[in-house]
């Protein structure tokens, strides 16, 4: 019976409680879009620095974090390689001897990074050869694969010959010649622009690095989890040589990151706030409205607490339902943006791109974010639905039904 | 039996600083049974000598006894719950709840006194033949004259069979006719189920319809006579 008595409540001012419901409706489909999209632009960066060159995990000297020197080495031998295919939490691994160097075409120069890698070892981590755009991956001495930015600023083209000029382990110059038989797009834009990359042995031999690697950039079984199987790795490391997880190495990112969860929890705090001064509204509307009838009800003998009770089934049924509404809209559309992506075009694209974002609008399938949409909306509207519950309370019904 | 016991009864409001002794020592007893109207000029303390005897306001000093039970000892809670299992109420308006029929309506003080199912239809059904609103039981209040709500009120007031019933002028927002109607269903009411009515009212063609007459002045019963019919 009550139920009955709160559904039809619900309905007696059905403009009323559409707008209420479109309110809510609205704000819920407002913030869930912002967070998935602000989630996934966050995603698209993670994946391309971190899923593209940086790796979601590595090992290098403790040192390397703070200034990534040619001179911080870690071992690179069959012990720590029998070790690596030991750990079941670990697929792959590359190690990798990264040097600087300027980097010499004709009149143009770059400044960029060498890195000396195994192209397979790399490969099964990276999968590089697929962003291959011309030529193929380097196997040989005085081979290299240029980044697609630095191949253009250098106006280098397949079978171009370049010069790099750096400083090698402990202080030795490196100076080398290659031939360039690779051209590579890099997902992260700033890589894309300063990476060449030669064999192993050609970085050990041009850096005079004899012994160990500068990193071992490592593929998890769980790149999602990176952070939590970094942590149990830990355990088998001993400093200066430790193992890293992308936020680790990439504290600007992972600071982002973290800033733009906060502006998500903000955005959708501002929402929320308007949410509940419609809520609230409608709810004073209400009581004004239904004053005289819920002091009739106390005086004929119902109990406050019975009558409590119908407004809060009442306000949670708006609140369930509008939310409900809102995900009708908000999961759909979420969805699409998902799978097909909007590529930005034109001025927008340009400050975006500044930025080192890629101009693609992708949502993010998160279920984080839908649950806590849900939480707050509910969270919002319990906490309002107290207030008749309030009134009820200090109500005189003689008073209530002078009107 | 008395199904109304009140003694030295006496309500002092305080206004804007004036004190106002609205019912001044009024001692009365309704028996079982009666069909009994408050009369008096306006403001002379009609609706709350009714709102203390229905449990609705508590008096500043004296009793009031419901079927042998002192309402000043009762707590807020249970003088609701006394309320509902042992007064009926008609209002002058406002009576009804918007949302529910006109049959939900008289239906609803037995639903919250929780009475079985096969009662509570038997009963209203009656009730509303008795009221003569069988015809409209699904219409919600909106579409019901003003006369045909305060009969559906009626019903709902006598549904739960209540030790008595409190009106508080409910005819002053009928016209004659809509009046006349009411007043006779709640006096072949009273003869046919023996429940014990006690109305206020203005109305002398209402007064005429009564057959005990107290009248209040300034908060105090100035004339309490029994008509012979
Ligand atoms: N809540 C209140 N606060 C202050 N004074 C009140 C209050 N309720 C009633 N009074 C005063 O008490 C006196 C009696 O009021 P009451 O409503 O009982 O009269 P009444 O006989 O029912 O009048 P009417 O015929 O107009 O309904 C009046 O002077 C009124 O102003
Ligand atoms: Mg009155």
């Amino acid at each position: 019976m009550l139920l009955r008595l709160a559904w039809r409540n619900i309905w007696r001012n059905k403009r009323r409680t559409l707008i209420t419901l479109g309110m809510i409706q609205f704000a819920v489909v407002l913030a869930t879009l912002m967070a998935t999209i602000r989630d996934g632009i966050m995603d698209i960066q993670v994946e391309n620095v971190v899923g593209g060159y940086q790796g979601y995990a590595a090992i290098n000297d403790t040192g390397y974090v703070e200034e990534p020197s040619i001179d911080y080495i870690v071992p690179y031998n069959d012990s720590v390689q029998s070790f690596l295919k030991s750990q079941n939490l670990i697929k792959s691994y590359s190690p990798r001897i990264i040097g600087g160097g300027i980097i010499t075409r004709g009149e143009k120069f770059k400044i960029g990074r060498i890195v000396g890698v195994n192209p397979a070892l790399e490969d099964s981590l990276t999968h590089f050869s697929k962003n291959l755009v011309k030529g193929r991956m380097h196997h040989s001495i005085g081979e290299v694969v240029l980044g697609l930015g630095l191949a253009e600023r250098l106006k280098a083209d397949l079978d171009s010959v370049v010069f790099i000029t750096g400083m090698g382990y402990q202080g030795n110059t490196a100076n080398l010649m290659l031939k360039v038989v690779g051209i590579i797009k890099l997902s992260n834009i700033q890589e894309n622009k300063r990476l060449a990359f030669v064999t192993l042995e050609e970085a050990r031999e041009g850096f005079a690095l004899y012994e160990g690697v500068n990193q071992i950039v490592l593929g998890l079984r769980d790149n999602t989890k990176a952070k939590q199987s970094v942590k149990k790795l830990k355990k088998q490391f001993t400093d200066p040589v430790q193992i890293y997880s992308w936020n680790e190495l990439n504290v600007p990112l992972y600071m982002l990151v973290e800033v733009n969860d906060a502006v998500n929890i903000i955005v959708s705090a501002m929402l929320y706030f308007i949410i509940s001064f419609g809520l609230f509204g409608t709810i004073l509307m209400m009581l004004a409205e239904r004053k005289r009838e819920f002091g009739m009800l106390i005086a004929i003998g119902m109990k406050k607490s019975k009558l409590s009770y119908i407004t809060y089934l009442e306000n949670t049924f708006m609140a369930i339902f509008g939310t409900a509404l809102g995900f009708v809209i908000a999961i759909p559309v979420v969805y699409y943006l998902n799978q097909n992506p909007v590529t930005l075009t034109g001025r927008n694209a340009e400050d975006i791109a500044k930025f080192g974002f890629e101009p693609l609008v992708r949502t993010s399938m998160n279920f984080n974010i839908f649950m806590w949409q849900a939480i707050s909306v509910l969270g919002i509207s319990l906490f309002f639905s107290l207030y008749p519950i309030l009134k009820i309370r200090s109500m005189n019904e003689n008073k209530a039904m002078k009107g | 039996m008395n199904v109304v016991e009140t003694q030295n009864l006496e309500k002092l409001f305080i206004d804007a600083g004036t004190e106002v002794r609205a019912v001044d020592g009024v001692s009365i007893n309704v028996e079982e049974g009666e069909f009994t109207a408050i009369v008096g000029p306006s403001g002379s303390g009609k609706t709350t000598l009714l709102n203390m005897i229905g449990g609705l306001d508590n008096p500043t000093k004296g009793k009031v006894q419901v079927d042998k039970v002192e309402l000043t000892e009762l707590s807020k809670n249970e003088l609701i719950d006394f309320r509902l299992k042992n007064i009926g109420f008609v209002f002058q308006s406002y009576n009804l709840i918007p949302v529910l029929t006109a049959y939900e309506n008289v239906e609803f003080v037995m639903l919250l006194q929780g009475r079985d199912p096969k009662e509570r239809k038997a009963r209203v059904n009656e009730l509303l033949v008795a009221v003569g609103i069988a015809d409209k039981a699904k219409n919600r209040p909106s579409k019901l004259s003003g006369g045909q709500q305060q009969r559906v009120a009626v019903a709902r007031a006598l549904a739960p069979k209540p030790k008595f019933i409190i009106a508080d002028e409910p005819t002053a927002n009928l016209d004659s006719k809509s009046a006349s109607t009411l007043l006779d269903i709640m006096q072949q009411l009273n003869e046919k189920e023996g429940i014990t009515f006690l109305f206020s009212t203005h109305d002398q063609r209402v007064i005429d319809r009564a057959r005990r007459v107290v009248t209040l002045t300034d908060g105090k019963i100035t004339e309490d006579k029994i008509v012979d019919v």
